[in-house]
Parts: structure tokens; C-alpha cells; sequence
């Protein structure tokens, strides 16, 4: 892998990098779009490529249930089986395991649940991940950790960070001596609850191991806790990564979140919102999330963004046909979701063209300035913006200012 | 056969559009507006006829119907109705029909002066003038006449085929009445008629003789000075709805019920021979006093066996197929046919490495692969083992298939070359985790083969004996012996059919919509057990596991769930 920083903000922590990774060069900050199953729901490889998208994330544990490994080696790894020619990501398959089975018991040794294929009781450990990984051949793979809900507080926290370092050196040995770290970059995920004391001992182990691992992860977030403390957590950890390894924010999919990372160091996130909302008939846009269910789209034959370059809105197909087909076809469900993987790509791009061009603060202002235009300036996006030196307030006159913990929503009128 | 479009309902003045469709062809058939599945982006790669076909009746959800809206906007679009659904007018004829056919249920009996549409708010009344407005604000280039078909189960009683002979006439003159006195050019639409007198074969004549005769009373004042000597002078071309002509015809209740396996009953198909030449039988009486020079169009065949017998016995030119090509491309089937078909010495030179599809008991193959079933799970060939893929290029015997999963190709890059062809065992993965985008890749392959069957007919049609293409009279001995060369090598599709229906419907219950709530019941029975389960997966195993197994299965409930669940079965992802 090679790991190249292009450019830095000289106002925030925000980097533009070069990442090149087997499959090609992927331009880091990126939003990586989730296709659990080895499909983006709907769509196929060709259309992901035509949308420009060079990095794309399977779930483990959801293509080792199935088609399972042994289909996956027959295939020739992952990349093969769904057609998909750029890079890939996988997880490790230990947040499914928590977040699917209430059955799961942590050992040391490893995660112990039921085998949905036997119902036998089975281990997952480090070097079975790895190894299940080595399979799929992604291009990033992720250590297994101790996953633990965002929100839990008390000694299992610490007990799970403890073991996540562990599991770390397990997944590092595995993988080292199985001769994949040619092709594959492990990446470790730092862990510790939303307690900085904890982030702050684990992430001291985890850099200790830099020479090791592609990259680092900040994983546990996205759980519900509050925007307030996701932040800080974030900009804790981002702070004291070294700066010559990417930087991955497990779960992050909002523009507004997404922003605020990158300002904060972050290069990498993934998350499924942005898909799954478009199935649902949400379309995001710099002015806002638009829910084209609501009957005050029925009418409306303008294209979602009349500015988008994704093939939905370039090829005209209007709100008023959006809505007419929202939940009742599936195309509707691609159309929306081309459109916002292409929007979140935009999001993206536009903060690496600012950074590039020394102009990331004001990009921030802008964007923000318009997306909340109406619902009010969220204060944890104020605070955390702050924190590395920009004032999206700056300059604007009597700011609405919200403690809204949400994302921006449209809601139909009263 | 030629069947050529020269500036239909184009505004004066405006460049003249000619499409040529090489008939005997498929139309595409579309659902909402859309083709079913496939995006912009998709439907621009096909390379299927450019015949589109939009049912108005869903549209009827709002009033005034939506696509009327984009006329009001542009007064200046010539079609309205092409820009609304995103399909050039230089490249697709586009017809327009109230009624959607293809998606028959029982609804409540037609009036003299408005017929019974159905759209998801319920069930809509509108007058053969009102269908007209609407119409003229979308400027299809052809629209059907609005028809008296009842959406009951037969048999017919007289009285209701002597009022469908009478509404289906009285109808027409109304629409010819509207449509000629038209000032604006853009409307004076050509029209489509759909043939009348249902199942019974004199009444079909006798419709078809009622259009042809002399107009008199009050029809004539109205239409001999727009130019009209008979109703028939007004019509561009025919119209066969061949669903209501089954036996088997039964309109679905106005609320569908949820599809269940046990539900599920086989399609007899015994006796589909006699049933075609039944159909062919009363096609034949409808069109044997009626011009050979206007085009024909069949909806809702059944199977390619049909179609060939429509096309040799009825001489039918444009065929709505996407009953069945839609409708198997649902149920996990990937079409692997081709007219002609195979002869035994193309077979054993195909490639071996791609399987071909299922040998019945009888001796007759399969027209497709259902890819639901496991033994392609591990199968890494292409969709069909009758053509070839985009990567490998151009063959002696067998034909590339341009689809989007055999013909792979990035937009991203111009002249990109094709990727590899997406595998079966990939769509049956895709199908297994109930991923919409099988769908779409079997839609696309579905359509090309239609395409390609098509283009073999008009081969075979204009083949001298000497074996070389011509321009002349259709070559109907070639024809008639291939037809039964295809009808004895092919199995009917039903049987193949009703398996993947099988196992569509169990990946349904078990990931579709409802599944979640499917699995929430059945963990609230399995409640009381559950800390048993536990326990006993701390100790290391017990044999209760196996109800755990059949949960785990089930998927578990969804986190995370924004939005109460939408009618499309996209809700059922799990993070």
C-alpha cells in the first residue's frame, strides 16, 4: 500500500492523500458505499465504476453466511464473484456478531456464537477472521475486536479495549506469517468506549504497532451516543493517529458528521445510510435531505439536482416520477440510490478541491450555511468545527443555532 | 416485414422522425412508466426494439394525472409523454393504452360511457373522452382505443360480448370523432384497436365486420366529412389482448392477497396445444375481413411457442412478451433459448464449460436456467450456454448477448472494453440474499434474448431456399419446419415456471417484506426457550440448536430502521 498526503488544511486537521491499494488509487477523504451482500443494493459493478467509485466495503460476516468462503475461493476472492474491479474493504464480522446474535459469548480465545449453517457452537477467533478475510481478498481488511454497544459504560469497556489490543497482535501475527500482507493492509480499530482515558491507553498501544497495520479505525461510535461526545471522542482519537497511516471512522454517513471528521483528520468512512435511505425514498441533497414520498414532490418535475452529474438527475427523471414510483417499483429505489452515492462522492470531492486549494474553511461555511439554511446550525457541528479553528458561524447574521442531536430531515408541511 | 413510423403526430414543421422496427418483434412492455428493474442508465444499453408501451392507469392516482403536468409545463415539447419518462422520441415509438392488461384483477363491470381503471388508490371511472384529454397531453405517437374488455373470469354471457362488440364500436367512433376534428396536428394520433367479441368466434367476426360496413345514422353525419367511410378507415392498427381468451383467465381479486407457497397450485398445461389453437382460431376470425396491411400487435403471450404460432398462423407483428420474460426474470429464471433452435451437431461443438438447461423426462429442454436452485451455486459460466459473452466477442455458431450480465461495461471509461460476464453463481447468490440487483441483470438478459429469438424469426422469414437473405416474400416453409423444429427441441415454460416460483416464494417469506415480522412472531413463541439456548451455548451445544438455527435463518430484526417498511421489498437489509 502506498499512503501519499497531497495536501494539507492549514487551518483544520483535513488532509487530501493518495491511497493505492492493489486494486488501484483511491483519493482519500472518501465515503466507502456499503454493499453488504457483494451487490450495493440494486445496482451492479459497472454502474458503481460509471458512478467513479473506487472503494467499496463487503460485510464478512454477512458473505461467510453466504455464498460462503468456499464459493468465494472457487470464484477467485470477492473481487471476481461481484465483478468489481476497484478496491474493497471488509470488516471483521465481530460487529455483526453482536449486533445479529444475542447468542454471542466473548472469550478470550475468540467470539463464540451459534454457526447459522450447523447451529454447532463456533469460535470466531483473530486468525479465523483474518483467515476468512485472506478468502474474500479485500484490499483493507480490519482486525477482529471486542465489540461493545456504544453506550455501555463500567469494566467491561475497559476489558474490551484490553482485548481488542490482544486481538490485534494476534491478527497481526496471523497475518504476517500467512504472507497476505503483500496484497491485503490490516487495519486496526481503536476502541475504548466513549471514555477518553480508556481511547487514550488503547490508541498508545495501538500506534506502539504502526509499523504493522495499514491503517487505524475509531471504531465503537455511531452507537447512539450523543453527537456531542461522538465528536470529541473523534477528534481525541484522529489527534494522536500518526499521520502517515490513513484514518478510518467506522459507521459515519451523514454529510454534516462526514464533514466534521474530515476536519478533524479523518479519511475514510463508511456507512449504510445513504443507500438505505434511498430506498426509502430519500434523496440527499446540498439543500438537505428530500423525502420524495411526501405528496408535495407529486407534482414536481424537476430533477432531485439539477446540478448532479449522476446518471438520475442528468437524465432528467423528475421528483413528480420519483414519487410516483417510490416504494412501488424498484427503480425507484437504484435511481435514488445512484443519486446519493453520487452526492455523498460530491460532498467528498469538493472537500479535497477546497483542501487542495486552501479554501476547506470556507467550503465548510458554505456548505453548511446551505445544507442547514431554515433547521439551524446543529452546535455540535459548531463546537466541533471550532475546535480545529473555523467559525462556520463567522459572519452570519442572528445564527439559529440547534441541540438537535439528528440529521436534517424533511418532514411534510403541518 | 417492415413496419415504418414517419413522423407520427409530429408538430409541423418539426424535423421528420422515422423508426424503422423489423417485425415480427417484442415491444416493451412498461409498469408505472418504467421498465421493471432497470434504470436510465440500463434501458439507454439496450438494445431491444424501440417500441415502448405505457398502461395510463396508474398515473390516475392524482388528479389531473401527472404526466399531463409536463404538457402544461412545456407547451412547446412535442412529447410530453417521452420527456416525462425519459425515452428520446428519435428512438422509441411510445403507445399509450388506459388499461394495463398485464395486470388483470376483478374489477367492477364497465358503464356505457366509462370503463373501470385500477390504480393503487383504488379503482377510477373514466370516460373514453376523458382518456382522450388525457391523451392528447401526453402525445404518445399511437394510443389504443379504450376497450370494453370485462376483467371477470369467463365464460362470457352473450349479453356481455354483445355489449362489448356494441361499447368497443360505439367508443371507437367517439375517439375517431375527437381525434379528427382535432385542430392542433400533434393530436391527431393514430389509433390502435383493440379487437372485440372476446371468446366467441362469430361475435369476433362480427365486430370486426361492424367496423368495416358503411357508416350510417348519426355516425355518418359525424364522420363521412372528416373523410370517413368506415370506422376501420380511422385505424392505424389491431390490438389482440389474448389473456381474457384463456380458460384459464382469472382476474386476481382488486387486493392481491400476499403470495404463499401453499397457495401456490402447478400450471396445467396439458392441454396448451388445444388452447393456442383456440386462440389462433378466434384471432383468425377477427382478422379475415380485415386489411393485411395494417400492423398487429398480441398481448400477453405466454411462451415462445406461442409467439411462433401467432406469428405462422396469425401473422401478428409486434408481440408484448414481458408476461412471461418480465415475470420469469422475478422468479430467479435467466432465458437460454434461440430460434432456431439448436441442431444436435451445434450442440456438442458449444462450449462445455457452460451448462445447458434442464432435460425434461420427455426429451424436451428447458428455455432457461432457474438460478434459485443449488446446483448453480458453485457454477461460474455466463447466464446462457446458447450465446456468448461481451469479453469472449464474436462466435461462428453462437451470437453474443448484449445484456448488461453478459456484456458487462463500465460508462465510466469510453470504449471501455466488456468485464467479465457476471456469473450464475453470483445471481444465485443474489437471488438466495433476496438482492434487487438480480433482478435487474436478469431483466436485461431476459429482454436480449427476446430480441435475439426475434431477430432469428425475421432471419428464417427472409432465408431463400439457397440460404441467403432476401428482400422478398417470406420464406414460410423454412419457417414452418423450424417452427416445429423449436416446438419439439423446447419444453414449455411453465414447469420451470412453477419451480422457481417454489423457491422464489420460500426466499420471500424468509427475507422479503413481512420477513421481519415473520421472525419477530417466531421469536416471541421461542421466547420462553431462549435462555435454555443460552445456556446451553455456554456449556458448548445441545440439540435444541437447531430451532436457533431455523431463527438465525429467519435474519434477524433489522436495527436502525428509519422508516416504516415501503411496498418494495428493499426493507429487509440488516447492519
Amino acid at each position: 500500500m502506498q499512503f501519499e498526503i497531497l495536501a494539507k488544511c492549514k487551518t483544520t486537521r483535513a488532509r487530501v492523500s493518495r491511497m493505492t491499494l492493489a486494486h488501484g488509487p483511491t483519493m482519500l477523504p472518501t465515503f466507502m458505499p456499503v454493499a453488504t451482500q457483494a451487490a450495493i443494493k440494486g445496482l451492479t459493478a459497472q454502474q458503481m465504476d460509471s458512478l467513479g467509485i473506487t472503494l467499496i466495503l463487503n460485510n464478512t460476516y454477512h458473505l461467510n453466511l453466504r455464498p460462503g468462503i468456499k464459493v468465494l475461493q472457487e470464484a477467485g476472492g470477492a473481487h471476481k464473484f461481484q465483478g468489481w474491479k476497484k478496491n474493497l474493504l471488509t470488516d471483521s464480522g465481530g460487529f455483526q456478531l453482536v449486533s445479529l446474535s444475542k447468542f454471542t459469548k466473548i472469550t478470550e480465545e475468540g467470539a463464540l456464537f451459534a454457526s447459522p449453517f450447523t447451529g454447532e457452537p463456533t469460535m470466531l477467533t483473530p486468525e479465523e477472521s483474518i483467515s476468512i478475510q485472506h478468502s474474500i481478498g479485500a484490499d483493507i481488511i480490519m482486525q477482529l475486536d471486542d465489540v461493545v454497544p456504544s453506550l455501555l459504560t463500567g469494566p467491561r469497556v475497559s476489558e474490551a479495549m484490553e482485548r481488542s489490543v490482544r486481538w490485534l497482535d494476534r491478527c497481526i501475527a496471523y497475518h504476517q506469517k500467512s504472507g497476505q500482507d503483500k496484497t491485503q493492509n490490516l487495519f486496526a480499530i481503536v476502541q475504548g468506549g466513549l471514555d477518553l482515558t480508556l481511547r487514550g491507553r488503547c490508541l498508545e498501544e495501538m500506534v506502539k504497532r504502526k509499523d504493522d497495520v495499514g491503517g487505524f479505525a475509531v471504531g465503537g461510535l455511531s452507537g447512539g451516543e450523543a453527537k456531542d461526545t461522538f465528536w470529541r471522542v473523534v477528534e481525541y482519537c484522529a489527534e494522536r493517529l500518526p499521520d502517515d497511516k490513513p484514518r478510518y471512522c467506522m459507521g459515519v454517513g451523514f454529510a454534516e458528521d462526514l464533514l466534521v471528521c474530515v476536519a478533524l483528520g479523518i479519511d475514510m468512512a463508511d456507512c449504510v445510510f445513504p443507500t438505505r435511505t434511498a430506498r426509502f425514498g430519500v434523496a440527499l441533497t446540498f439543500d438537505g435531505p428530500l423525502n420524495i414520498r411526501l405528496a408535495k414532490h407529486h407534482k414536481d418535475l424537476n430533477p432531485i439536482d439539477p446540478d448532479c452529474p449522476c446518471p438520475t438527475c442528468k437524465s432528467g427523471m423528475s421528483k413528480a416520477l420519483l414519487h410516483h414510483l417510490v416504494t412501488e417499483e424498484t427503480v425507484a429505489a437504484h435511481a435514488v440510490t445512484q443519486h446519493n452515492i453520487v452526492f455523498q462522492a460530491r460532498v467528498m470531492s469538493g472537500a479535497r478541491d477546497a483542501i487542495l486549494n486552501d479554501t476547506f474553511p470556507e467550503y465548510l461555511h458554505t456548505f453548511f450555511a446551505r445544507y442547514f439554511k431554515g433547521a439551524g446550525y446543529p452546535r455540535w457541528c459548531v463546537e466541533a468545527l471550532r475546535s480545529v479553528g473555523v467559525d462556520i458561524l463567522e459572519g452570519v447574521e442572528n445564527p439559529r443555532i440547534v441541540d438537535d442531536n439528528g440529521a436534517k430531515w424533511e418532514y411534510a408541511e403541518p | 416485414m417492415v413496419l415504418r413510423r414517419e413522423n407520427l403526430a409530429a408538430p409541423t414543421g418539426s424535423q421528420p422522425i422515422t423508426i424503422e422496427i423489423d417485425t415480427p418483434a417484442a415491444l416493451t412492455w412498461t409498469s408505472r412508466g418504467i421498465v421493471p428493474h432497470l434504470t436510465r442508465d440500463h434501458v439507454a444499453q439496450s438494445t431491444s426494439a424501440g417500441w415502448v408501451h405505457v398502461p395510463f392507469e396508474s398515473f390516475l392516482e392524482r388528479t389531473p394525472p401527472v404526466p399531463t403536468l409536463q404538457h402544461q409545463q412545456d407547451p412547446t415539447d412535442p412529447k410530453p409523454l417521452h420527456t416525462f419518462l425519459g425515452l428520446p422520441p428519435e428512438t422509441h415509438i411510445m403507445s399509450l393504452s388506459l388499461r394495463d392488461p398485464n395486470n388483470a384483477r376483478e374489477l367492477p363491470p364497465n358503464g356505457d360511457k366509462s370503463i373501470s381503471a385500477w390504480c393503487v388508490r383504488g379503482v377510477r371511472k373514466v370516460s373514453p373522452s376523458s382518456f382522450l384529454q388525457y391523451a392528447f397531453a401526453c402525445r404518445p405517437d399511437v394510443v389504443v382505443a379504450p376497450a370494453d374488455t370485462p376483467y371477470t373470469a369467463p365464460p362470457f354471457s352473450q349479453r356481455r360480448i354483445h355489449k362489448n362488440v356494441e361499447r368497443s364500436a360505439a367508443w371507437l367512433a367517439e375517439v375517431l370523432k375527437s381525434i379528427s376534428s382535432s385542430k392542433a396536428s400533434a393530436e391527431k394520433i393514430p389509433i390502435l384497436l383493440p379487437l372485440a367479441g372476446l371468446t366467441v368466434p362469430k361475435a369476433r367476426g362480427a365486430f370486426s365486420y361492424l367496423i368495416r360496413e358503411a357508416l350510417t345514422g348519426r355516425e355518418a353525419v359525424e364522420l363521412i366529412p372528416l373523410g370517413f367511410k368506415c370506422l376501420d378507415d380511422g385505424v392505424w392498427g389491431y390490438l389482440m389482448e389474448l389473456g381474457p381468451l384463456r380458460p384459464s383467465y382469472l382476474p386476481l381479486p382488486i387486493v392481491a392477497p400476499t403470495p404463499l407457497a401453499d397457495e401456490i397450485k402447478p400450471t396445467s398445461y396439458e392441454n396448451e396445444e388445444e388452447i393456442v389453437s383456440g386462440i389462433v382460431d378466434l384471432l383468425q376470425n377477427s382478422l379475415k375481413t380485415l386489411p393485411v396491411s395494417k400492423p398487429r400487435i398480441a398481448i400477453t403471450t405466454q411462451s415462445p411457442h406461442e409467439v411462433l404460432r401467432l406469428v405462422s398462423e396469425v401473422g401478428i407483428d409486434l408481440f408484448d412478451v414481458s408476461s412471461w420474460s418480465s415475470d420469469c426474470a422475478r422468479k430467479g429464471i435467466g432465458f437460454d433459448f434461440t430460434f432456431p433452435a439448436p441442431k444436435k451437431a451445434e450442440e456438442s461443438s458449444s462450449n462445455t464449460v457452460v451448462g445447458t438447461p434442464t432435460t425434461r423426462p420427455d426429451g424436451k429442454v428447458d428455455v432457461g436456467h432457474n438460478f434459485f436452485a443449488s446446483t448453480y451455486a458453485h457454477d461460474f459460466g455466463r447466464i446462457a450456454a446458447n450465446f456468448l459473452d461481451g469479453e469472449m466477442g464474436k462466435g461462428e455458431i453462437h451470437q453474443v448477448c448484449p445484456c448488461i450480465a453478459c456484456s458487462p461495461k463500465s460508462t465510466e471509461v469510453e470504449d471501455a472494453s466488456f468485464d467479465p460476464p457476471h456469473t450464475r453463481a453470483y445471481i444465485h447468490h443474489l437471488l438466495q440474499t433476496h438482492e434487487m440487483s438480480a433482478y435487474a441483470l436478469l431483466e436485461s438478459h431476459n429482454a436480449a434474448v427476446v430480441a435475439s429469438f426475434f431477430a432469428g424469426i425475421r432471419r428464417t422469414l427472409s432465408t431463400t431456399a439457397e440460404g441467403s437473405s432476401s428482400k422478398g416474400e417470406p420464406n414460410i416453409d423454412l419457417f414452418s419446419k423450424e417452427v416445429s423444429n423449436f416446438i419439439s427441441y423446447y419444453a414449455l415454460p411453465y414447469s420451470l415456471l412453477d419451480e422457481a416460483t417454489h423457491d422464489w416464494d420460500s426466499v420471500e417469506k424468509s427475507r422479503g417484506k413481512g420477513s421481519l415480522k415473520r421472525a419477530r412472531d417466531a421469536d416471541a413463541i421461542t421466547e420462553g426457550k431462549e435462555s435454555d439456548l443460552e445456556a446451553s451455548i455456554a456449556l458448548g451445544g445441545s440439540q435444541t440448536l437447531g430451532e436457533l438455527v431455523d431463527r438465525v435463518k429467519l435474519d434477524a430484526p433489522a436495527v436502525l430502521l428509519l422508516d416504516p417498511a415501503p411496498n418494495v421489498d428493499v426493507d429487509t437489509d440488516v447492519i
